[in-house]
């Protein structure tokens, strides 16, 4: 806004005197200054009313009459003397002033013109020709705007220069936007103001115009950046405001205003923070600006709480600085209120976060650590402190190998890190580590930590102690082969079981089946009997049958006496005999079938044999039966060996099959009596047979397949032991072991 | 020459046929078989047998009940009597294969009918012996298989 007001009065002809010329010089300067000049908004109002304050001078004076007092010739020569140098002084003066003027018209920067009451130029200064491009005032003379510039401007000009001449009224101050000559566009600060002669008709225009584009744009630009700024502020979400010393409001913004719940910005200015906010804000913001006041001193971020709206404590954060005229005194305060609720809230839910995460990291019984790609530690947990007795402090930046005293472990997990930072992708596996000297096994899982562009920049390791574990599967392992033995066993045990009780059923039928068949038996050769008395002697055929029929039923009862013998065979009558006695009564009973099988006897019979409970008969019996079986083993002949002694039982394997109390255990003195043939031994498969009833491998009719069966039945009512097993170098050899 | 008669005790009438018949074919014998052994009392006391054939299993009253009732009646305390019967074995420690249990000699009956006999002869003739002498009779055992 230009504050250009200056009064122009006509300036119509010569003036006498220094204080109309200083006035003239006053004016001129002024408006000089005003138009050329760069000063503020104040000076420009000093330098206004500079050539307001000339130009009533200047006017005054010539309303002044002139001094005329004369009388004589002498006095009238004086007179003329006087007025001659009057007219010389006033004629110096006139020329001086035409000086002035002529210099004023020549240099001042500012297009001059003066024109008739059509318009016409009368005349120009040198700006103003140079300005449309003539090179002398004079050539413009008698030209109009019309034939200088567009028409729409000279119509423009042509009807405020008729209005002129018709009101008398002066256009001042009127800015332009113009076509300049020259091409260029800009802005014009024109005043024009009716040219009158000396008696005050108006006999045309005259004006100054001068180009003021810069001080416009510098104008323009100073309200684009006000505009902007107050934008800016009103964009701010900060609460932003200036306050005179008595806390007045002078500007706020948008947001401060909508925050205190004004209507509107200017509602607020000239309003007081009583206005809007509680007594003890109040209160406590006035105390706080008095003391800027007395310090000078700024607060900067002063934090404090206010709930405005009942329910909705906010936080916010506050910033005031003095604000001080050019003398640096202060007059006012800016200040600054940012609600800081969501971050501060977001603030302690991340620092919330971290602890609960810490924690977590920090209680969780696993071993948790992180390393930079270099493998030096950047983060571990409670878990890893207490593995390495060292605190974080001592760990954080260093290595592996600088820290883990297990050199080859600290080897191997830098080389798991690298693996894992190489190829991206978590790792699972088993690390062993020794702690206190003890062997640990840690379940790890390794795994690739990411920046935000996904670019790994560390390893993260979570390890778990395993060892509990391990032993524990390896003890579970462990049990479970026990327990698999002992199924096996009981398996075993079990089969033995059903064995023994299939024995006894078959014991139990035996009996019955027994006397069943030896019944009708009996009635056959009681029938055969009678019948052999009736064949003739000399039928031969008939007798043979009559033998035949008699074979069979001696076939018959022999397979009968041996089912009875075995199940009969539960009692015996025991009493302490020298075995190698009973064994030599044995074989008494069997040295004539041996020599006549031609098998060769050895005996080795020690006498210091301990004397064994036996039932002597039956011990024989058994025997007996063990030596026809090596007999008929050896179809061609061979040797027999038969031998005892004493030893210490041991390797036994517990036979469940054997309930009885007495039984064999580890550890008893026994005597053991061998049976040893030189035949053909027993085919594996018939082991397990052996000593079923009714088993064996002799041609039908020749065994009843009792023999053995009723043996172990009675070694075992002895609580011995019968074995039947092929010796290494051939044949068969059986043992029984009696206890001592 | 005076007849023998020999009672014979047991539930299988087939055995006991043949047995009589081939008894009465080769020895001066008079054979009567009884096979509920329920009657063998009455039959004894009728019979009056020098000499009794039992057999141990039976239906009913077992061989060991019919000794007991004989031994209970005087008229037949000192009937001799031969168990007979396929419970037993020929015992291979006696010339004639027969046990002596309880006081009373068994004899199986699968032995050959020859042995049968024998045993037979020598129990009467034992009996004969004693009878003359006037032997208290011996006290009833119970006897057991076991």
């Amino acid at each position: 806004m230009l504050a250009v007001k200056p009064d122009l009065p006509a300036t119509t002809g010569p003036r006498t005197g220094a204080l109309p010329l200083a006035a003239g010089a006053v004016i001129l300067a002024g408006t000089l200054w005003l138009v050329a000049g760069d000063g503020g908004t104040p000076s420009r109002v000093v330098a206004g009313t500079g050539v307001l304050a000339a130009a009533a001078i200047l006017a005054g004076r010539q309303a002044r009459p002139l001094s005329n007092d004369g009388s004589a010739a002498g006095r009238l020569a004086e007179l003329n003397r006087e007025l001659e140098a009057q007219l010389h002084q006033t004629t110096d003066e006139h020329r001086a002033l035409d000086h002035y003027f002529e210099m004023l018209m020549a240099n001042v920067p500012a297009n001059i013109y003066f024109k008739d009451t059509d318009s016409h130029f009368l005349r120009v200064n040198q700006s103003m020709a140079a300005w449309v491009g003539v090179e002398h005032p004079r050539d413009l003379v008698g030209k109009s705007d019309h034939d200088l510039f567009g028409k729409e401007h000279a119509d423009a000009a042509l009807a405020d220069e008729m209005k002129i001449v018709e009101t008398g009224q002066s256009i001042k101050g009127l800015v332009e936007r113009e076509n300049f000559p020259d091409g260029k566009i800009g802005w014009v600060l024109t005043n024009k103001m009716p040219f009158r002669d000396r008696e005050g008709r108006i006999i045309g225009t005259f004006g100054m115009s001068s180009d003021v584009s810069e001080l416009v744009d510098a104008k323009h630009d100073l309200e684009r950046e006000r505009n902007m700024l107050r934008s800016l502020i009103d964009a701010f979400p900060d609460k932003i405001f200036a306050r005179d010393l008595e806390r007045h409001y002078l500007i706020v913004n948008k947001s401060m205003a909508e925050w205190v719940g004004a209507k509107s910005k200017e509602e607020m200015i000239g309003k007081t923070p009583g206005d809007y906010f509680p007594d003890l804000v109040v209160r406590a913001g006035k105390a706080e600006d008095t003391r800027m006041i007395e310090t000078g001193e700024p607060v900067l971020h002063r934090e404090w709480d206010l709930e405005l709206k009942p329910g909705d404590l906010r936080h916010f954060i506050t910033t005031k600085v003095p604000l001080r005229d050019a003398g640096g005194k202060m007059w006012g305060i800016v200040g600054m209120d940012r609600d800081v609720t969501d971050q501060r809230r977001a603030q302690e839910k991340a620092v919330q976060a971290e602890r609960r995460m810490q924690e977590m990291i920090d209680n969780s019984p696993a071993v948790i650590a992180m390393k930079d790609l270099q493998g030096r530690f950047l983060m571990v947990n409670r878990g890893f402190e207490d593995l390495f007795g060292l605190d974080r402090k001592d760990i954080l930046g260093f290595t592996d190998h600088e820290i883990i005293a297990d050199k080859a472990a600290a080897k191997k997990f830098r080389e798991h890190d690298m693996m894992v930072a190489e190829r991206g992708q978590s790792l699972q596996m088993d690390e062993e580590l020794f702690v206190d000297n003890v062997p640990h096994t840690y379940m790890s899982v390794k795994f690739p930590l990411r920046d935000l562009d996904g670019e790994i920049k560390a390893v993260g390791t979570i390890a778990t102690d395993i060892t509990d574990r391990k032993a524990a599967e390896r003890a579970i392992h462990r049990m479970n082969e026990d327990l698999m033995k002992a199924n096996e066993d009981l398996k075993r045990a079990q089969e033995q079981l059903i064995q023994a009780e299939k024995m006894e059923s078959v014991g139990r039928l035996a009996a019955g089946v027994a006397h069943e068949v030896k019944n009708p038996l009996a009635m056959i050769g009681m029938g055969i009997e009678l019948l052999a008395r009736r064949v003739p002697a000399d039928d031969t055929q008939a007798q043979d049958t009559v033998e035949r029929m008699k074979r069979g039923i001696d076939r018959a009862k022999k397979i009968v006496k041996g089912l009875v013998d075995y199940s009969s065979a539960r009692q015996l009558s025991m009493e302490p005999r020298d075995l190698a006695e009973v064994i030599g009564d044995a074989i008494t009973l069997v040295e004539y079938p041996l020599k006549e099988a031609r098998v060769k006897l050895i005996t080795d019979l020690p006498d210091d044999l301990p004397a064994v409970n036996v039932d002597a008969t039956k011990l024989e019996q058994v025997l007996v039966n063990l030596m026809i079986n090596a007999m008929h083993a050896m179809p061609d002949g061979g040797t027999l060996t038969v031998r005892a002694f004493g030893s210490t039982l041991s390797g036994i394997r517990r036979d469940e099959g054997v309930r009885t109390a007495g039984h064999l255990r580890e550890g008893d003195r026994v005597v053991r009596i061998e049976v040893d043939d030189t035949g053909s031994g027993i085919d594996e498969a018939h082991m397990s047979k052996l000593f079923d009833p009714f088993f064996t491998t002799k041609a039908t009719g020749t065994g009843t397949g009792l023999g053995l069966a009723v043996c172990r039945k009675i070694v075992e009512l002895h609580n011995g032991m019968l074995e039947l097993e092929n010796r290494p170098e051939g044949g068969v050899r059986a043992a029984i072991t009696l206890k001592a | 020459m005076e007849t023998t008669r020999i009672l014979i005790i047991d539930d299988e009438p087939d055995f006991t046929a043949l047995l009589k018949a081939n008894l009465e074919e080769v020895g001066n014998f008079e054979v009567r078989e009884i096979n509920d052994s329920s009657q063998a009392l009455n039959a004894a006391l009728e019979f009056h047998p020098e000499l009794c054939i039992i057999d141990v299993v039976m239906p009913g009253m077992d061989g060991g009940d019919v000794v007991a009732q004989f031994r209970a009646e005087p008229a037949l305390k000192d009937t001799a009597i031969l168990m007979l019967t396929a419970l037993v074995e020929e015992n291979p420690d006696t010339s004639d294969g027969e046990t002596q249990t309880g006081g009373l000699p068994f004899v199986s009956k699968t032995s050959e009918f020859g042995t049968i006999l024998s045993c037979i002869e020598k129990h009467l003739e034992e009996h004969r012996a004693a009878t003359d002498k006037e032997e208290p009779a011996r006290p009833v055992e119970t006897w057991d298989l076991g």
